[in-house]
């Protein structure tokens, strides 16, 4: 069993796919205050989430696209919506925590059909750590229905498509 | 460090099951005691406001460049609403054309009506008098919380 892996300012490091290279490995992290802010808001169904669904099955993404059409500021980077990847699949499964915070647990959810997952990363600057990408947000959005497995009009979403396991 | 970083990714791909993901989540939360609240956070890193009004499995759908509504993935419910929350994106130069200071909490009715302000029009007027004003005054969200790090 995989607990969390904390390194430096990351809570946890996971395996991911590159958004160059579909079949290499390269290492994405999810950043302290950013798992924290879950914590802090009793968040436990994106936790539940996490665990099953990102740790578990990022490796299973099957589009990667690059910069959300949005605005998007960071600090003083007013181009930071270009620095974001967006991984999407069809998990096999879904996690909330259902009952009180003593008394309840993570219950595994068969998803609804026509649903996609996605995992936003924002890519990183070298690091001691090999860490390329930091883990920002995950959730469900609608399957598009020209492009199983990514998200709906994801072309008025994105940028770019980087690539598809299938193509 | 870097062999265990190694040893624990081989293992990534199996997927846990039920009570490991419990155990898991569980310990996780054991230095947050409490139950969930709807609130409002101005998430820093993806320049975005975030509703959140229930602790459940969200589907996301886009309704602009700016607006996202949050529905519940496994509506209908008994007893429970569809919409769970909202998203106003670009959050960061939206509060400062309003002069607001990202340092302190803004009150959640001042932000809807600037939304409708800001961005006329049938489709936001209907988001925020149909959707997120009913959704914040149930709930009683009446701040955006500022600072990324609240208290444990």
């Amino acid at each position: 069993m995989r607990n969390i892996q904390g390194i430096g300012v990351y809570a946890d490091i996971v395996d991911g796919l590159s958004p160059v290279e579909k079949d290499v490995t390269i290492k994405l992290g999810i950043r302290n205050e950013t798992f924290r802010n879950y914590l802090n808001r009793r968040l436990r169904s994106a936790v539940a989430q996490y665990y099953g669904i990102v740790q578990d099955q990022l490796k299973s993404a099957e589009h990667t696209f690059r910069g959300l059409r949005r605005p998007l500021m960071l600090a003083d980077d007013t181009h930071a919506d270009q620095n974001v990847l967006i991984y999407s699949w069809c998990p096999q499964y879904d996690y909330e925590w259902i009952g009180s915070q003593f008394e309840g647990q993570p219950t595994r959810m068969e998803p609804l059909p026509g649903r996609v997952f996605v995992v936003l990363v924002r890519e990183e600057p070298p690091n001691t750590e090999n860490v390329i990408g930091s883990i920002e947000r995950w959730n469900w959005v609608e399957e598009d229905t020209d492009l199983p497995g990514a998200p709906l009009e994801w072309s008025e979403r994105y940028e770019e498509k980087l690539w598809s396991r299938i193509e | 460090m870097v062999r265990e970083i190694r040893r624990e990714t081989l293992e990534q791909n199996r997927m846990k099951n039920p009570e490991e993901l419990k155990k898991l989540v569980k310990e996780q939360f054991a230095g947050y005691p409490g139950v969930f609240r709807p609130c409002a956070w101005f998430d820093e890193r993806l320049d975005c406001i975030r509703v959140v009004a229930r602790d459940c499995s969200i589907l996301e759908k886009r309704l602009s460049d700016r607006l996202t509504i949050l529905e519940d993935s496994y509506y209908p419910r008994l007893g429970h609403a569809k919409v769970v929350g909202f998203t106003i994106k670009g959050a960061r130069y939206f509060c400062h054309q309003q002069g607001w200071d990202l340092n302190t909490p803004i009150s959640m009715t001042k932000v809807l009506d600037a939304i409708v302000a800001q961005f006329p029009g049938e489709v936001v007027r209907f988001f925020v008098d149909y959707v997120a004003r009913p959704l914040v005054t149930e709930e009683n969200i009446e701040e955006v919380e500022i600072c990324s790090g609240v208290a444990a």
